[in-house]
Formats: structure tokens, C-alpha cells, sequence
């Protein structure tokens, strides 16, 4: 048990999918703009990464690795990512006109959210059972979503003041990025696997 | 009917060439690199074990070994393999030792430490601290390994998997033997 | 060259850039670019897969029903990508063990599919060629810039070469997850300043 609580708190903060790692980098400055979006964005993708570590595990070690067809890992991936986020649109859109309307728009985007084949690949090359791919997947998802609403709140903040022009949107986003990432390497070192 | 017919057709016919042209394009690669361990391996051999005649690989939980034997059957040393768990998942690294058991060389392979961090393992002061280590050593943070700070993880984890495989070494290839500096 | 070509291809390196004008596919354009000759490592592989990938869209645009395009996309991208993994590590180890996990990651770059998506699957091959060259060596110009940028600063060279001099202390934070975002920021800033200046905004 103290091993998955290790891995989430890792994921979480020691090393944030998107302030110390880089993965989801484009919806991080697409989305980020208001906090509740922010939290919609997290909670597709939440679910999302989940799914897929599940799957993707699975499929490696049950399809791929017998037939020792490694070297297939990106097409296999990438296309069951795909169809994942297809399978979960179409689930949403007939279960729940509610969950629709609050996670519909955000998941298309979520194929070519690097995070999630990210976190596939990571979960192979770091060797952790299943129980332990979806545990660190859960936590990469919920760092994930922690970078994305602490950054909408200090860019909500950030539409009340005057920015230089030439920094305007992108360039203060990214800024104020890097030294919310300054922050998170003060948790570095807290956790070693 | 017909509409999703094609589709499957369309998208089966794309991955079967994708899977096609991916399988012949890895049969070329793999032999490459299969070529270049082969070549670093004879390299490193011929470095440190210029009188080798006989290896023998064999596999002590998780650790690999390349025993290099001479003519007379003198055992020589090993080429040693392991993987050192890091800040950013698994560190595979390349041990030369010789029969005395001191570290005679270290490589790496392809790992995620961060650069200007956990990157320092792959060079001085850590290297020349690693190279002249024996089982009799300590192997440790803050004695005989020095902590770079920042990157704990990297270094802490590099230690541990060297005392682990220093004492797997030992005990296959040591076995009795008195061991100096100790 | 016929001007419509032409306009094509300077798209991509200038009035369309991908990084520092439309912010696409930013995770290799933050994570590799401490050093600027594994920025131009990225860069010219993203380049090869991108101009590839556009050639065989634009190739069998007729054939895929439009309904399944995105998925068709995915998998001839995510071939090259595959291609490029296995060359690289065949033949530059270096470089693909400094690159590591952002080379299976291109597949996920948003310039590629974007750029399936918007013209290789509506136009001709020479020009989806074309398109692809151009956007790829925009991708690989910003990319070495902000690589040589974050070595400058962070670690004093640039290709390896000593340019600060030994009285240079190093500002190590460029070189570290922090510094890739703030020094992305400068040089977007700055990339706006310019292109005020020179009227192309």
C-alpha cells in the first residue's frame, strides 16, 4: 500500500505530468483560461487516462509481448487511445445528457493530448503491474488537472491587470508557468520509488 | 451496411501496410543494433580482458553477467548488466569489472533523468567515484558517493543498485576469496 | 517556383510558425530543448515525419471515407514515427536515448495531425510536400532557437561551442523544467515585437 501511495503522491506533485514532465502541454494553454472548464478538461481526462492504462497494459502484455511485436507499440497505442475517447464519447452522449454537456467538448481533444500516450508508454518502460499502472495513471490525471485550475486561477487573475503587450496570452501564460514549476521543484526529492 | 463495410476495409487495409512496411523496417534495425551490442561488447572485452578466450552469460535475479574466462580457463572478470531505478523511471547501465572485483568502467543506456540534474550521474565527479569501487566498499551516499543536491533520487537510486549488484557479483564470483582493501 | 508554392512553404517558417505564432505542439518544444543539438534532433525528425506523413495523406485522400480520417491519420503518422524510432535507434543511439519517450510522442504532436487534417487531406501531393517541408522546418528553425537560447544561458555554449567565455557562471535554471516555459515566454514576446516591426503581424 505504501508503494501506490508513493506513486500517486510522485505523480502528483514530485512529478507533474505538466510542470516538471511537459506532457499536455496544448490543452494546458488551450483551456486554461477559467477554472471550471479547467476542472471539466481534468475530469475527461481523468477518466480517459485511466481507461487507457488499463487497456494499454493489458494489450501489451497479453498481445504484443507473446507475439513479440514490441516495435508495434505507438500504432497500437495510439489507435486504441482513439478509439477509446470515440467509445467513451458515444457512452456519454446516450448515458448522460449531463456528464455530455460538461466533458462533450473536451474530449475529441483528448487523442492527441500527449499525456495519455505518455502515460502508456511510461507505464511499460518504468515496469509497473497493472494495479500499479492504473494507480500512477490516476495520479498523473489528478496532477494534471491540479496544474491546469491552479494555472486558470492566476490567469483569471491575470485578465485584471495590464501585461506588456507583446506578452500578452501566450507569453505570460507561460511565464507564470514556468514559475509555478520553480514552485513545484521544491517537492523534489520527497519521494524516491 | 455497405458504408461501414468500407470503413473496416479501408482502415484494416492501412494498418495491415502500416503493420507490413513496420515489420520489414524492424527486421533492417534490429539487426543493427544487434550488430552494435555484439561490437560493444568484443570492444570492451578486448579492452580490459586482452587474454579472453571463453564468455559465459548467465542471469543472477535481474542482473546479467558476461563472465570472461582465458585460455586456461582463469577466470578474467565480468561485463555486468542492471538497472538502477532513477528519479524518472528505470537507469540500465553497464558494469566492467575485473576479477578482483573492482569497477573498471561504467556505461549507460537510454534513461529520462532530467538534464543539469539526474543527468550528473553520467558524469564526473560521480563516474571516477563509481570506477575503482570493490564489494569491500561501502557504496554509499555521503561516504564514498558524493550527493549532488537536487537530484536525491537519481544518486540514491544508483548506489543501491550497485551494492546490490556488487554483492550479487560477489557472491557468484568472489565466493572464498580474501578481498583486497578489505 | 510558382508563387502559390512559395507562399506555402514560407507559411509555415514564418507567418503561420508553429511555436511561436500558433503554440502547436509544445510538449517536445519544452521537454527537448535544453541542449540545442537534441532541439535540432527533434526538429529534423518531426520535419521527416511531418513532410512523409503529408505525402501519403494527400496521397490516399480519395480513398478513406471521411468518417474513419482521423483514425486513418493516426495510423499512417504513427507508422513513420515508428520508422523514425527504429532509424534513430539503429543509427544515431545518442540522440535517441537523449530524445527517450518524445519520439513516440511525435505521433501526438498536434502540427501533424493538424496539418493532415487542414491541407494534406485536401490538396494535391507536390503541395502537401510542400506544406510539410515548410511547416517542418519552421518546427525545426524555433526549436533550435529556443535549444540554443536555453544552452546559452543555462549552461553557457551552444552546439557544445563555449560562447560566454570561463567568466560566465551559469544561469542553471534555463537548463531545468522551470527555465523551458519562462524562456518559451521570452521568445514569444519577443517573436511578437518583431513581427510588429517588420509589419507582418
Amino acid at each position: 500500500m505504501g508503494n501506490l501511495l508513493a506513486i500517486i503522491l510522485l505523480a502528483v506533485l514530485v512529478d507533474n505530468f505538466v510542470l516538471i514532465r511537459f506532457f499536455g502541454i496544448c490543452p494546458f494553454l488551450g483551456v486554461s483560461r477559467k477554472v471550471d472548464t479547467s476542472l471539466g478538461m481534468g475530469m475527461a481526462v481523468t477518466f480517459v487516462m485511466t481507461m487507457a492504462s488499463l487497456v494499454t497494459w493489458l494489450i501489451y502484455h497479453f498481445l504484443l509481448v507473446p507475439f513479440e511485436l514490441e516495435y508495434l507499440r505507438t500504432v497500437a497505442f495510439i489507435l486504441v487511445i482513439a478509439s477509446l475517447v470515440q467509445l467513451v464519447e458515444m457512452v456519454v452522449q446516450k448515458v448522460s445528457p449531463a456528464l455530455n454537456r460538461a466533458l462533450g467538448i473536451f474530449l475529441p481533444l483528448i487523442t492527441t493530448n500527449c499525456a495519455v500516450l505518455a502515460l502508456a508508454i511510461l507505464n511499460i518502460q518504468n515496469d509497473f503491474n497493472l494495479l500499479q499502472s492504473i494507480v500512477y495513471a490516476f495520479g498523473a490525471a489528478i496532477g494534471f488537472t491540479l496544474a491546469l485550475v491552479l494555472i486558470a486561477g492566476m490567469r483569471e487573475r491575470l485578465e485584471l491587470v495590464t501585461v506588456p503587450k507583446p506578452f500578452r496570452g501566450s507569453g505570460i501564460a507561460l511565464i507564470t508557468a514556468g514559475i509555478l514549476s520553480i514552485a513545484f521543484m521544491g517537492f523534489r526529492g520527497m519521494i524516491a520509488l | 451496411m455497405k458504408d461501414i463495410l468500407k470503413m473496416a476495409l479501408t482502415l484494416m487495409l492501412i494498418t495491415a501496410a502500416s503493420a507490413a512496411s513496420l515489420s520489414y523496417v524492424h527486421g533492417l534495425t534490429s539487426d543493427v543494433v544487434a550488430l552494435r551490442e555484439a561490437e560493444k561488447t568484443r570492444q570492451a572485452i578486448s579492452e580490459y580482458f586482452p587474454a579472453a578466450e571463453t564468455v559465459e552469460e548467465e542471469t543472477v535475479e535481474g542482473v546479467g553477467f558476461k563472465a570472461v574466462y582465458d585460455e586456461g580457463g582463469v577466470f578474467l572478470g565480468v561485463l555486468a548488466e542492471a538497472r538502477a531505478r532513477g528519479y524518472a523511471g528505470p537507469i540500465p547501465y553497464q558494469l566492467v569489472i575485473d576479477s578482483q572485483g573492482e569497477i573498471k568502467e561504467i556505461t549507460y543506456g537510454a534513461n529520462e533523468e532530467t538534464v543539469g540534474i539526474g543527468k550528473q550521474i553520467e558524469e564526473e565527479p560521480f563516474v571516477s567515484q563509481v570506477i575503482g569501487l570493490t564489494p569491500a566498499d561501502p557504496i554509499e551516499l555521503n561516504t564514498d558517493i558524493d550527493l549532488v543536491s537536487g537530484a536525491t533520487e537519481s544518486f540514491a537510486g544508483m548506489a543501491r543498485s550497485l551494492r546490490d549488484t556488487m554483492d550479487k557479483f560477489a557472491a557468484r564470483f568472489l565466493d572464498g576469496q580474501e578481498v583486497e582493501g578489505s | 517556383m510558382s508563387s502559390k508554392t512559395a507562399t506555402i512553404f514560407t507559411r509555415g517558417i514564418l507567418t503561420e510558425n508553429p511555436v511561436f505564432r500558433l503554440l502547436l505542439g509544445l510538449c517536445p518544444v519544452l521537454a527537448v530543448t535544453a541542449w540545442a543539438d537534441s532541439a535540432f534532433g527533434m526538429g529534423v525528425s518531426t520535419l521527416a515525419v511531418l513532410t512523409a506523413s503529408n505525402i501519403v495523406i494527400s496521397s490516399i485522400r480519395k480513398f478513406i471515407p471521411v468518417k474513419i480520417r482521423i483514425p486513418c491519420f493516426i495510423v499512417v503518422i504513427a507508422t513513420f514515427v515508428t520508422i523514425v524510432d527504429m532509424v534513430l535507434g539503429a543509427y544515431f543511439e545518442a540522440l535517441h536515448a537523449e530524445l527517450g519517450v518524445f519520439i513516440p510522442l511525435i505521433v501526438v504532436n498536434c502540427v501533424i495531425l493538424g496539418r493532415a487534417e487542414a491541407f494534406a487531406s485536401k490538396n494535391g501531393v507536390f503541395h502537401a510536400a510542400v506544406d510539410g517541408l515548410g511547416m517542418g522546418l519552421g518546427f525545426t528553425l524555433s526549436l533550435t532557437i529556443l535549444g540554443a537560447f536555453r544552452e546559452l544561458l543555462g549552461a553557457g555554449t551552444v552546439f557544445g561551442q563555449n560562447i560566454m567565455g570561463a567568466a560566465f557562471e551559469p544561469i542553471q535554471l534555463f537548463a531545468l523544467p522551470p527555465g523551458a516555459f519562462i524562456a518559451l515566454g521570452l521568445l514569444i514576446a519577443l517573436v511578437n515585437i518583431l513581427y510588429k516591426k517588420i509589419g507582418l503581424e
